[in-house]
């Protein structure tokens, strides 16, 4: 009897866990509406808020839930399964892919590396060398550390 | 198209007391010779002004040509309703001639070129007016109607106490009447049709 | 993805007015939004589409079948509502409902009482007793009981108070939720559409000058405010559809989004206009942007 009570309590939990994720949309952002679903959603899944298998509300629903053009949620999508963070089962939905830990960690190497990049970039822009650089981002790191 | 039908005669309703109106006055007080055919007549036609008016006033067109039926239906009902209207006018002098022997005990005149000729009066007003509504609009069949009609239904009137049984032809004759009724519906149909085609209905 | 509605080269004259021969298509599953000035043309062609009024040339297809010809069957599927639906004044809701219930087979009365609650409205009230704004919500009744598969609406919210048209919006999300259904919404109020609109078909001086999704509109046009210094240069003048230049500046809309940003640099401010910008700025820039499109 206690088991069915438990298995019962777990099925309940996660149809409430289910669609808890929230998206914020910005009207004054610069970018594109999609590209600001695509980000907030990607965050979710690499922060774990969504996890893997997790259904995802239907371009349609969520069309609907934002007031917006399902052309524009279908193409959030389109991104994200090209990212490979979800999957798109015709007839069934989407849901969050299968990631790891690894997966996750190396995704976010990748966006801290484009970030790098950027920094290089203007830096060289401004002409700093890349010691200048460097001792740029001692000096914000070590303050990093004192805040934290 | 039967479904307009009942739509036309739906939105009449409490009107056909207005009919009734002038039924008591040309069947009763203004009582002579041809009020059998005025009666009818005017029962039919006045039905018919009714109804045009009804849609013309309220705007209708539109919603009517939203409803899942072809042009052509619309218009085949209204030449329904000319008929339905006639018959209904046929009865409601058939109602005065009863009431007028059984209430005021005279006898309303009445010979069997009457009914033909009711027929002719009232498919020349129906051709006449459709046709136009159709291609100049409800402003323009109106103005048609009334002159046209008007013009010679006084006439009649006028005339209808110099006229003792005048009004009574040959079975020949009748059934001129009848073939002449139904050739001016049957073309002006086509010509309502051809000038719906061209303009559409609103 | 289908093509619920399709326009072959339709042309229409009036005396002062006249439609261009032209030749686009709605797609199912989608809402898309027809805008333009008073007069584009809109009303004139939603009433071909609807076979109230006949095309001077050109075919209509709808559901693949043509206007013309299957014009009875096409309407069992089209919901319609339109500024201009009026109803017989001296009825009552519930006679009104009698009179249009038995035209469609799919009729559903549960479905129209639903509405009608949600609407606050009764089936006794009598229709010359109903503001403006019901009187459009019991349109929207009609055209939502019988399971239409296309809902084509002139000009819908026009007459509306702000806060029944976000409702409006979001009774139409709802009913896309069902992606067989399709809706053709024409409007001048254009901030309806900004939200949800997923396709724009912009008519100006009865010429189609786009049909486009609104993620393609959104990344052609841009918005751009600059310094009035920046509109001498030829090269950068000859980018804009429509200007309007004030004391402190001007604002301009392109529609070329792409080439924007190297053209101008970072002398100008670029921002993403508003369907009532471009049509703004397509009029203020006059024919010569429409005859350039097409």
């Amino acid at each position: 009897m206690k088991h069915i009570v438990y298995i019962y309590y777990i099925y309940i939990k996660q149809l409430s866990m289910v669609m808890q994720m929230n998206i914020i949309l910005s009207n004054a952002s610069n970018d594109p509406i999609y590209v600001q679903i695509t980000q907030q959603i990607r965050s979710l899944i690499l922060n774990g808020t969504l996890s893997s298998g997790e259904p995802l509300p239907s371009i349609r629903q969520l069309a609907k839930d934002l007031q917006i053009s399902v052309i524009t949620t279908k193409r959030a999508y389109e991104e994200l399964e090209k990212e490979g963070l979800i999957d798109s089962v015709v007839g069934k939905g989407s849901f969050v892919t299968g990631i790891n830990a690894d997966f996750v960690r190396e995704q976010r190497m990748k966006r801290l590396e484009q970030q790098m990049l950027a920094v290089i970039k203007e830096g060289k822009a401004l002409r700093l060398s890349l010691v200048e650089i460097q001792q740029h981002i001692q000096l914000l790191y070590e303050e990093g550390d004192m805040d934290t | 198209m039967l479904l307009l039908l009942r739509k036309d005669l739906f939105i009449l309703r409490y009107y056909f007391l207005l009919v009734l109106l002038y039924v008591y006055l040309f069947g009763f007080l203004l009582f002579n010779n041809t009020s059998f055919i005025f009666v009818a007549a005017l029962s039919a036609i006045m039905l018919m002004t009714i109804s045009a008016n009804l849609d013309s006033k309220n705007k209708s067109m539109i919603v009517i040509a939203s409803l899942p039926v072809s042009s052509k239906s619309i218009v085949q009902a209204k030449y329904a309703a000319v008929l339905l209207f006639a018959l209904i006018g046929i009865f409601v002098s058939v109602l005065v001639y009863i009431l007028n022997s059984l209430i005021v005990g005279r006898e309303m005149a009445y010979a069997s070129s009457y009914v033909p000729i009711i027929l002719l009066i009232i498919a020349c007003y129906a051709s006449l007016y459709y046709p136009i509504y159709y291609w100049l609009g409800f402003r323009a069949s109106q103005v048609v109607s009334i002159i046209t009609v008007s013009i010679p239904l006084v006439f009649i009137v006028t005339l209808s106490s110099a006229i003792t049984d005048i009004l009574s032809f040959s079975a020949a004759v009748n059934a001129a009447f009848l073939a002449a009724s139904c050739l001016l519906l049957i073309v002006s149909y086509r010509l309502s049709i051809f000038f719906l085609e061209r303009k559409g209905l609103a | 993805m289908n093509d619920i509605i399709k326009l072959n080269n339709v042309s229409k004259q009036y005396k002062l007015f006249s439609i261009e021969p032209l030749s686009c298509t709605f797609k199912q599953g989608y809402i898309t939004g027809l805008i333009g000035p008073n007069g584009a043309g809109k009303t004139t062609l939603i009433k071909m589409i609807m076979g109230i009024t006949r095309p001077g040339t050109g075919e209509i297809t709808i559901f693949g079948q043509s206007q013309s010809l299957q014009e009875a069957e096409i309407k069992q599927q089209i919901g319609f509502v339109s500024d201009e639906c009026h109803y017989y004044e001296h009825l009552s809701i519930q006679s009104m409902k009698n009179i249009i219930a038995p035209f469609y087979k799919k009729w559903d009365d549960n479905a129209f009482s639903r509405l009608l609650d949600r609407f606050e409205l009764s089936p006794k009230m009598k229709i010359r007793s109903l503001s403006k704004g019901m009187k459009m919500k019991l349109g929207l009744a009609f055209a939502l009981s019988h399971h239409a598969d296309l809902l084509i609406m002139d000009e819908p919210t026009a007459g509306l108070d702000p806060v029944f048209r976000r409702e409006l919006l979001d009774l139409l999300a709802e009913i896309m939720l069902d992606e067989r259904k399709s809706i053709v919404f024409s409007t001048h109020i254009t901030t309806d559409l900004d939200r949800i609109a997923d396709y724009i078909a912009f008519l100006h001086h009865g010429r189609l000058v786009f049909n486009e999704s609104k993620e393609q509109i959104q990344e052609r046009y841009v918005l751009v405010k600059g310094p009035l210094s920046l509109l001498e240069a030829p090269s950068v003048n000859a980018v804009f559809i429509g200007v309007r230049e004030s004391l402190v500046g001007f604002e301009g809309l392109t529609d070329r989004g792409h080439e924007i940003a190297a053209i101008v640099g970072t002398s100008a401010q670029l921002s993403r206009p508003t369907l009532e910008d471009i049509m703004y700025f397509t009029a203020r820039g006059g024919k010569s942007h429409a005859a350039a499109i097409t």
